[in-house]
This record gives C-alpha cells, sequence and structure tokens, in this order.
C-alpha cells in the first residue's frame, strides 16, 4: 500500500518542484523584461511652452544639450547631460544631473522633486510643459 | 510588479504543497516518535508565511526571492534529514529559525555598510579576527569526520571557519578597494597561501580550497588581470601536487577520485556508497522512503545530495542546482547594481565563496572533483553553516536594500 502511494506521489512531487522552478524562473524573466522596459513610452508629454516642438517621455529620459540625450535641446544654456525624468510607479520624477543653469521645477530650484501634471519645468533658459 | 509578487507567493505555495505530501507520507513511512517532532514541523511552514510576511513588510524593495529559494531548499533539506536521521530534524528546525533571525539582523546591519569601511585600522582587524577564529581550532579544536575544524562549549559544536569566511570577505573588500598594485597583490598572495596552509594543517581541504579561489576570484574582479588568475591557479596546482606527496589525507582523497572501485570496502567506501545512490535513483528517484540513503556514510550533512537524488532522482538533484543557480543571479545582481565598489566587491566575493562551496561539495559527491567536506548550504544539517549561510544571504539583501533606500531618502530632497 505504502508502495504504491509513494511510487504515485513522487511523480507528484516532481511535478511541483518544477513548477516551483517555473515560477521562480518566471520572476526572473519579468525582472530582467523590467530593465528593458526602461525604453518603452509612457503617456506623459513634455512640450515647449512656446507650443513648438512635443516629446513622448520615456521611463526613464534623459535631457541636455548633447546628441546622446532621448531628448535633445539646442540652447547654450542647457548642459550637455542636463536633467532625467524617471517613472517609478505611477509618478514621475525629475533629477537634476549636476548641471551648471539647475533645474527649476515652478520656478524652484530642484536636485530630485516629483513632478505633476501642468508642471512648468525650466530648463537653462527654456521653458518646458509637463503633461501626463 | 503586482504580477511579480503574485508570482513569488504562488512559489510559496507549491514549496508549502510539497511540504504537505512529502511530511505526510514520511510520517507513514516512519511514525514520528515523539509529539515534539509533529509540533516542530508543522511550525516550520508557519515560520516561513511569517518570515515572507515580515520580509514584504520590511523590506519591500528587498531580495524576497531569497526567501522562497531558501524555503525550499530548506525544506528539501528536512524532508532527507528527517528519512535519514529522524532525530535531528527539531534541532535544524531551530537552526533554521535562528538563521533567518539572523537574515533580518544581517540585512539591517549591512543596510548602512559604510562604517565596515570607514573603520580604523580595518583590515588589520578583519584579518586577525579571520585568522584567529581559523587557528583557534588548531589548538582548541576537536577532531570529527577526519577534520580538525571544530570548537565545543558545553556540548554546542560550532565550526568558527564558518563565521571566518564572512569575515574574511570583508577584509578582502577592504584591501582590494584601495590596494590593487603588484606589491599589495603579492602580500595578499601570502596571506591566502598562509590561510590555506592551516586549513591543510586541520586537515580541512574544502575550506582550504574554498579561501584560496574565493581571493582568486576577486583579485581577478579587481584586476582583471589574466596573469593573476594564471598564476594563482599555477600555484594551487603545484600545491596540490605538493600536498598529494606530503599529506596522506590528501592522496586518498585523491586516489579515491581518479579510482574509486580500489578499495570499496574501506578507503572509497564514501564515494562509492554516494554514485551508487545516485545511480539507484534513475530520473524520478525510487520514491520517498524505498531507497536505502542510510547506506551513504555522514548522510545528512556532507552526502545529502546524493541521497536526495535517490529518492527524488536526478530531476530533484538537477532542480537543487537550478535553485542555487538563481540564487547566484540574484547575488551578481546586487554585485552589479551596488551602489559604491566596496560594497560591489562584498557581495561579489560573498556569492563567489557561496557558489564556489555549492559547486565543491555537489563536485564532490558526484565524483566531478576529489571529495571534500564541506556541507551544503541550507540543505545539510549543520547549525553553523545553515546560521551562518542565512547571515551570508541577509548581508547581500542588506547592502541591495540599502541602495535602494538611499534613493528614496534622494529624491526627498529639494
Amino acid at each position: 500500500m505504502y508502495y504504491i502511494l509513494s511510487q504515485i506521489l513522487k511523480y507528484v512531487l516532481i511535478f511541483l518542484i518544477y513548477l516551483f522552478l517555473y515560477r521562480v524562473f518566471k520572476i526572473i524573466y519579468m525582472d530582467i523584461k523590467g530593465v528593458r522596459r526602461e525604453r518603452q513610452l509612457t503617456s506623459a508629454k513634455l512640450s515647449f511652452l512656446t507650443g513648438e516642438r512635443t516629446f513622448t517621455l520615456f521611463e526613464v529620459t534623459s535631457i541636455g544639450r548633447s546628441d546622446e540625450c532621448d531628448i535633445v535641446i539646442e540652447s547654450p544654456y542647457v548642459s550637455a547631460r542636463h536633467a532625467l525624468i524617471k517613472k517609478r510607479g505611477k509618478r514621475f520624477y525629475i533629477e537634476d544631473l549636476n548641471s551648471t543653469n539647475g533645474t527649476f521645477v515652478n520656478g524652484k530650484r530642484v536636485k530630485v522633486a516629483r513632478i505633476k501634471n501642468g508642471d512648468i519645468i525650466t530648463l537653462g533658459d527654456v521653458d518646458l510643459k509637463f503633461i501626463v | 510588479m503586482d504580477e511579480y509578487v503574485k508570482t513569488g507567493s504562488k512559489a510559496l505555495k507549491d514549496v508549502f504543497w510539497i511540504f504537505v505530501i512529502a511530511f505526510a507520507l514520511l510520517f507513514m513511512h516512519r511514525k514520528p516518535e515523539e509529539a515534539n517532532t509533529i509540533y516542530y514541523t508543522l511550525a516550520f511552514p508557519v515560520l516561513i508565511f511569517i518570515v515572507y510576511y515580515l520580509h514584504v513588510r520590511l523590506f519591500p524593495l528587498g531580495e524576497i526571492q531569497f526567501v522562497i529559494l531558501t524555503a525550499f531548499l530548506t525544506e528539501m533539506g528536512l524532508i532527507m534529514i528527517y528519512r535519514v536521521a529522524p532525530e535531528l530534524l527539531v534541532k535544524q528546525i531551530i537552526w533554521i529559525a535562528i538563521g533567518f533571525g539572523l537574515y533580518f539582523i544581517a540585512s539591517y546591519l549591512f543596510k548602512h555598510y559604510g562604517w565596515l569601511y570607514n573603520l580604523k585600522y580595518g583590515e588589520y582587524i578583519y584579518i586577525f579576527l579571520a585568522v584567529g577564529l581559523i587557528i583557534s581550532t588548531l589548538f582548541f579544536g576537536k577532531e570529527i569526520g577526519g577534520a580538525k575544524n571544530w570548537l565545543t562549549f558545553d556540548g554546542i559544536y560550532v565550526q568558527p571557519a564558518e563565521a571566518a569566511k564572512v569575515i574574511y570577505i570583508i577584509f578582502l573588500a577592504r584591501y582590494l578597494k584601495d590596494k590593487r598594485d603588484l606589491k599589495n597583490i603579492l602580500i595578499l598572495g601570502a596571506i591566502t597561501i598562509g590561510i590555506a596552509g592551516i586549513f591543510a594543517l586541520e586537515k580541512d581541504l574544502g575550506m582550504a580550497f574554498l579561501f584560496y579561489t574565493t581571493t582568486v576570484l576577486m583579485v581577478f574582479l579587481v584586476t582583471s588581470n589574466l596573469f593573476y588568475v594564471a598564476s594563482g591557479f599555477g600555484l594551487m596546482a603545484i600545491g596540490g601536487i605538493l600536498a598529494y606527496f606530503l599529506f596522506w589525507h590528501v592522496r586518498v582523497r585523491i586516489e579515491a577520485w581518479l579510482n574509486p572501485w580500489m578499495d570499496v570496502p574501506g578507503k572509497t567506501y564514501q564515494i562509492v556508497q554516494s554514485l551508487f545512490a545516485i545511480a539507484a535513483g534513475g530520473f524520478f528517484g525510487t520514491g520517498l522512503g524505498m531507497g536505502h540513503p542510510e547506506y551513504i556514510p555522514v548522510v545528512a550533512s556532507d552526502f545529502i545530495f546524493s541521497a536526495i537524488c535517490e529518492e527524488f532522482g536526478i530531476l530533484g538533484g538537477i532542480a537543487i542546482i537550478l535553485v542555487y543557480f538563481v540564487i547566484m543571479y540574484r547575488g551578481i545582481k546586487v554585485a552589479l547594481e551596488a551602489r559604491d565598489e566596496f560594497g560591489a566587491l562584498m557581495a561579489a566575493g560573498l556569492i563567489s565563496m557561496f557558489s564556489l562551496q555549492v559547486f565543491t561539495i555537489i563536485g564532490g559527491v558526484i565524483k566531478f572533483i576529489p571529495l571534500t567536506g564541506v556541507t551544503l548550504p541550507f540543505v545539510s544539517y549543520g547549525g553553523s553553516s545553515m546560521v551562518m549561510s542565512f547571515f551570508t544571504l541577509g548581508m547581500l539583501n542588506g547592502i541591495s536594500v540599502g541602495e535602494e533606500e538611499e534613493d528614496v531618502q534622494f529624491e526627498a530632497q529639494y
């Protein structure tokens, strides 16, 4: 009796062990995919106050004068790598990358700050509006 | 994020069902002699769920996978320990509980690991502590199972080398962070060879191998110089050959590895029994309670992997190895994302030591490399090893949590 039970259940146990492994690897898969998501577009936008251009933001977006940035602003007052906008959960944060002329949110100089819909972001001499 | 957490708790549910089925079978196979055994066994899943809940609450950004994976490994260990040595089960569960406690303590201690680096004369303190712990067994130690690496305090047996491992890694990270020119690497090499020599005198070859290889790996990590690595492994080969001719116990191990059939009832008994057990298991194993793992010597600690291979089959064995790979992956990820070089080095060293230990013992029992007696972390019976393995993962968790929290504080600054 015990013999039969043990023989049947050994397959069940192996099945459960591999189900467990499948889930563990699924978590890793999601983990790696999460890193790649940095390049995914979000619904948030950044537009010039003058209305000439509108950019769509990534999960992580870099802003600056250099061509390597995701958003390139050609102004002598903007640093090569000026600021970074990150999405964390549903919130957006702007981070100043030690720029020369600073990053301002609604007129206040910030290092790292949360930004909300309608906030005015000033980089050097450029005013941008943040729209979700 | 939501799906992430959901998959994690589903994985934990699988662990729970494995526990229920396996222990239901085992209690049918051999009735527990004391009611205590049943209570402690039932306490194990409760403990895991409490730890999981606490971890989610205390470290929302921490390495929750460590809890899930260690829950699986410790559970497989418990199943096998009850199978081969039921009297050790209660003790092992208590050690696991202490281990999880230490995991949380280590997480908090190493969240702000900066003080370890800033400590004045830190590297001297660490190396003296580590060497002191290693040497202590040479004078006050007790010989168990062929190696003189145990200290006894009123009947409690501890292996100081397990604690020395962690301290030595901190020393390595601290030392290599600043000093990486040829002269300093040579000094480090001399220290390491000295430590390996002490272990060789204590007949603890596994530990000698672990300390030495980890140092070589760490040196490679900071210098990316293949010459150091080549000379490191070259020296190890020379040392191995010397030890083969000088020490009797090394010769036995290597001869047993090359030809296990030469003296089956005597010198090579352990490895041959381990191979028989793995062969008997086949793909799906003999089924719980149907194999004969009790024929393998020291099966509860060093040879537990063979016992798992026998009763869960090679598929079960592969699952265990895969779980260790996942732990290794998480550890390397912690090292890659650490906020400064000291943290990265410490994490890399810890995870290398951990992975090498797994490699040494699994490789040993399947006769891939000569057998040396180290424990299989989280699975083997043994207090010191269990507690220090948890401490290691706790440190890694602390390093990863620390960097995340730094971010959060950063965001609040205006």
